[in-house]
């Protein structure tokens, strides 16, 4: 088939204080082009690590020994960061967890956003001025002339992530790592985050990686879906069939579980 | 909401003290720049009939001295005018090299960390295991003195105030989720260096600069006070304070006035100084 992204047998941990602790124990993942794929885990399943691994964004302390990631005919997991972002920084982007710590606070947005563009579009200073109206006309923020001379604390949280969303999907990428971007925010919003998301990737035919806890959310928004377990992948199945017939034991908890939650707060 | 306006009224407060210290500095950049004009009397000249006379407020006055004379009948008033052009070249120029060095050495050793870390962490350690002001009077021992040895004494003194705030916040900034972001997105080292924590320095590396400034006239003082600043013969506010410690109970005028200049000095430096690190900072702005 054909796949953006390809990990195969993905093994890291965290060394502390000459303590090895492994996180991800053989993980293979594969994402179709065009497709959003879910990745689902408890907390602690190592869900951001492989997202940090694919970003290039690990900690210091964090280090992959074994495996690969294949992009585009070349290993992330070996690259150094020089290659990095001569081959995949341009490709690869992401939507971050939390939208109030990731955009710089004491710079503008407009300037933040037009960085991005003169980096990897190569616009001159006024051109990238105009994309980035354009682009945050793009994902439905009015007002888009009065954002890009706001700080990021005058922007609410909904606000700072469809910037965030705009900064993904700026430098026309191939993947997009989404890494719970709903988590902080709240429920109405996070319909309205999702349904842009859906609608952008549709547009743009650039594949998703969207990570989250929420099997509800997955359900909503991906075309295939990976369950993480303690470091490693149990099932891998296209969303309609996971929902419906799980094979794995802990796919299974994790429906019943999510079911009897979505009882009780129907039952209110 | 109550929280705007508690937020107003700091914002006012600090609006005012940027003002306040604003003005004064401004008052002395003028009175530096204008003081052949401005100085009634040549600052060097002496007049030996004329010594210790009395400001115009006290008896035993000459009107033609408006705050009294030195021992050798040199106008005080004078003097103090042209003592202030010496304390704001050192406050300004000793200040600003101090933090470009200590801002470059921080942003780089807090950014790259490993062992261009660790040589300027034990460099700053150790500098400042010396006690300050002996290892300036060290220094301009060996360099000989002048304006331009001032200045280097109060840049190899001080670079370390900058180097070790600015390494710190540079850590901080390090780690924030914007950082990672920006290594994602495929930005260089240089570029995130400059264009993501620089700017997040800036509101406290101003608030630095300002409060350094103070200090270096303070230090610039103490070095004319042991007479190692500046050649004997130009006038600075602590050659002014020594000259005038030896005739105190006779004349305590003539080492007070030039004090009263250095605590207004530093107090408007710092005023602004704090003023500017509440209005610059953005996030707390709001």
């Amino acid at each position: 088939m054909n796949a953006v992204l390809d990990v195969q047998n993905l093994y890291l941990g965290v060394s502390q204080n000459n303590r090895y602790s492994p996180i991800l124990n053989g993980v293979n993942l594969e994402i179709q082009r065009s497709q959003i794929h879910g990745l689902v885990g408890e907390s602690g399943a190592g869900k951001s690590m492989l997202a940090k691994a694919i970003l290039g964004i690990l900690p210091n302390s964090t280090t992959i020994n074994k495996g690969y990631i294949h992009f585009k005919g070349s290993d992330l997991a070996g690259m150094s960061r020089y290659e990095r972002r001569q081959l995949a920084s341009r490709h690869i982007a992401m939507i971050p967890q939390d939208p109030m710590t990731s955009l710089n606070p004491v710079r503008r947005i407009g300037s933040q956003l037009g960085d991005v563009l003169r980096l990897h579009m190569k616009l001159n200073r006024i051109l990238a001025q105009e994309r980035v109206l354009e682009l945050l006309n793009d994902v439905q923020i009015r007002d888009p002339k009065r954002v890009v001379h706001q700080y990021p604390f005058e922007l609410s949280g909904g606000m700072r992530q469809r910037v965030l969303i705009a900064m993904a999907f700026s430098c026309k990428p191939e993947l997009i790592i989404a890494d719970e971007p709903t988590t902080a925010l709240d429920v109405t919003v996070q319909h309205q985050i999702l349904q842009l998301i859906k609608q952008l990737q549709s547009e743009t035919g650039t594949s998703v990686l969207f990570i989250s806890h929420d099997l509800g959310v997955i359900a909503k928004i991906c075309d295939y879906v990976s369950i993480l377990h303690s470091g490693n992948i149990v099932e891998m199945q296209s969303a309609i069939n996971l929902f419906q017939n799980p094979l794995n034991k802990y796919t299974k908890n994790l429906l019943e579980i999510t079911s009897h939650y979505y009882r009780f707060e129907n039952a209110d | 909401m109550s929280e705007p306006t508690q937020s107003r009224r700091v914002h006012q407060s600090s609006l005012i003290r940027v003002w306040l210290g604003g003005i004064v500095i401004g008052l002395f950049f003028l009175i530096a720049v204008f003081a052949p004009w401005i100085a009634p009397h040549d600052p060097l000249k002496q007049d030996l009939f004329s010594g210790l006379m009395a400001p115009f407020w006290l008896d035993n006055h000459d009107p033609a001295f408006l705050l009294g004379t030195d021992s050798l009948g040199r106008d005080v008033l004078s003097r103090l005018i042209y003592g202030t052009q010496v304390a704001l070249i050192v406050a300004f120029i000793a200040a600003s090299l101090a933090a470009l060095l200590g801002t470059v050495l921080g942003l780089l050793a807090g950014y790259y960390g490993g062992w261009l870390d660790t040589v300027v962490s034990r460099l700053v350690e150790i500098w400042m295991a010396f006690p300050p002001v002996l290892l300036s009077i060290v220094l301009v021992a060996v360099i000989g003195t002048g304006l331009h040895s001032v200045v280097i004494a109060i840049v190899i003194i001080d670079w370390t105030r900058f180097c070790r705030v600015v390494r710190a916040e540079t850590l901080v900034q390090r780690e924030q989720e914007y950082i990672s972001s920006a290594v994602s997105i495929g930005f260089e080292r240089w570029t995130i260096l400059w264009r993501e924590i620089l700017p997040n320095v800036l509101p406290l590396l101003v608030t630095l600069l300002t409060l350094e400034m103070g200090i270096a006239v303070i230090v610039e003082a103490i070095l004319s006070f042991v007479g190692l600043s500046v050649s004997s013969d130009q006038a600075t506010w602590g050659g002014l304070i020594q000259e005038g410690r030896q005739y105190v109970h006779s004349a305590w005028w003539v080492m007070s006035l030039p004090m009263i200049c250095i605590i207004i000095a530093v107090l408007a430096f710092n005023a602004l100084g704090d003023g500017l690190r509440a209005i610059l900072d953005p996030v707390m702005r709001r």
